[in-house]
C-alpha cells in the first residue's frame, strides 16, 4: 500500500470518528422517514428477528459515550471487513505483471 | 429507510434475496475484472463513510428525520453499480447484525433499494444528465433520484407486503425523501468535488481515458 493511499484511509477513518463523535449530541431523535410512514398508517414497532450486540447504536448502561463507542466500533468493523473483502474480491493480475 | 424484520412476510423476503444473491454474483464478476488493488482502500473507507453518516439523522419537516443513504455516490465513484451493490450488502449485513438497524430477514430488500436501484438509477442519471447540465449539477440530480425512488420502491414493497396501503405509503415516503434527497444530493456532490480535488486518481472517470483507449485496443484484437 502506498503512502497516498495510507493517508487516505487515515484521513477517511477521522471523517468517520468526528461524524461518529457529533452523532450521538446533534443527530434527530425524530423517528426517520420509513418508521414516521409506518407510524402514519399505523404499523407498530416490530420485534428483530436476531438480537444484536448493541441495539440502536447503543451501549447499555453507558449514554452518550456508549453511542459514540458503539458507532466507533461499527466503523472499524465496517472499514476491516470492506478492506478484506475487497482484497478477496480484487482483480488479479496475471503472474507476468504482478511485481 | 432501513425495513426493519417483521415488515415483509418470510415468503417475500425470500425473493428479495435471491434478487440479492443474483446481484451479488453479477457484482462479484464486475470486482474480479474491474476492482484494481488501488481501489481497494477506496472501497473500506467509503464503506466506513457509509457506516458512519448513516447514523447522522437529519431533521426534516413533518416531525421526522433521515440520514444520507450513499449509493449513488458510491456508483458514481467508481463508475459502476455492482460497486454499491457490494458495499451496502456489506454495510447493511453488519447494522443488522450488530446493531439491530434494519432486519436480516429483509436483508435483500434494504439491499435491492438503498443498493441496487440506488446505485443504477444514481449512475444512470449521472451518465444521462452529465452533458446537458454540467457534472455537479447532474451528480445532485442523480442523487436526489436515487434516494426518492429508493424510497418509493421501499413503499411499494411495504405495500406487496400487506403493511402499508400503496397510496399513504407512497405519499408518505415520497414527501420526506424529497427533502432527505436534497441532503442527500448535498453530500455527494461535496465528497465527490473533494474526491475531486484531493485524490482525482481514485475517481472511475478520471481512469477511463487510459482504460478506454485499452479496451478498444483488447477489442480490435478480439474482433480481429
Amino acid at each position: 500500500m502506498s503512502t497516498n493511499d495510507k493517508y487516505f484511509i487515515i484521513v477517511g477513518v477521522i471523517i468517520c470518528l468526528v461524524i461518529a463523535c457529533m452523532s450521538p449530541f446533534l443527530a434527530s431523535p425524530d423517528p426517520d422517514g420509513l418508521e414516521k410512514s409506518a407510524e402514519n398508517v399505523g404499523v407498530g414497532e416490530t420485534e428483530a428477528a436476531v438480537e444484536s450486540p448493541m441495539p440502536d447504536y447503543s451501549i447499555e448502561g453507558l449514554d452518550k459515550i456508549g453511542e459514540i463507542a458503539a458507532l466507533a466500533i461499527g466503523i472499524i468493523i465496517t472499514l476491516i471487513v470492506a478492506y478484506v473483502v475487497a482484497m478477496l474480491l480484487r482483480r488479479r493480475n496475471p503472474p507476468e505483471n504482478s511485481p | 429507510m432501513h425495513i426493519p424484520d417483521g415488515f415483509i412476510p418470510l415468503w417475500q423476503c425470500a425473493i428479495y434475496y435471491v434478487i440479492l444473491i443474483v446481484a451479488l454474483y453479477f457484482s462479484l464478476q464486475w470486482a474480479r475484472k474491474n476492482l484494481d488493488e488501488k481501489a481497494v482502500p477506496l472501497m473500506a473507507v467509503l464503506a466506513a463513510g457509509i457506516f458512519a453518516i448513516m447514523s447522522m439523522n437529519m431533521p426534516i419537516p413533518f416531525g421526522t428525520s433521515g440520514h444520507m443513504v450513499g449509493g449513488a455516490l458510491v456508483a458514481i465513484v467508481f463508475c459502476a453499480p455492482e460497486a454499491a451493490v457490494i458495499i451496502f450488502t456489506l454495510v447493511l449485513l453488519i447494522q443488522a447484525l450488530f446493531f439491530g438497524d434494519g432486519g436480516i430477514t429483509a436483508l435483500g430488500a434494504n439491499v435491492l433499494n438503498m443498493g441496487i436501484v440506488g446505485g443504477f438509477v444514481g449512475l444512470y442519471t449521472f451518465k444521462g444528465l452529465r452533458k446537458p447540465i454540467g457534472k455537479y449539477p447532474a451528480i445532485f440530480i442523480a442523487a436526489w433520484l436515487a434516494i426518492f425512488l429508493a424510497a418509493e420502491l421501499a413503499a411499494v414493497e411495504m405495500w406487496i407486503a400487506g403493511t402499508f396501503p400503496l397510496e399513504a405509503g407512497l405519499a408518505s415516503m415520497g414527501i420526506y425523501h424529497f427533502f432527505i434527497g436534497i441532503i442527500e444530493g448535498i453530500l455527494t456532490v461535496v465528497v465527490i468535488y473533494a474526491l475531486e480535488k484531493l485524490r482525482p486518481d481514485l475517481l472511475a472517470w478520471n481512469k477511463n481515458k487510459k482504460l478506454g483507449e485499452q479496451k478498444a485496443e483488447e477489442s480490435e484484437v478480439t474482433a480481429k
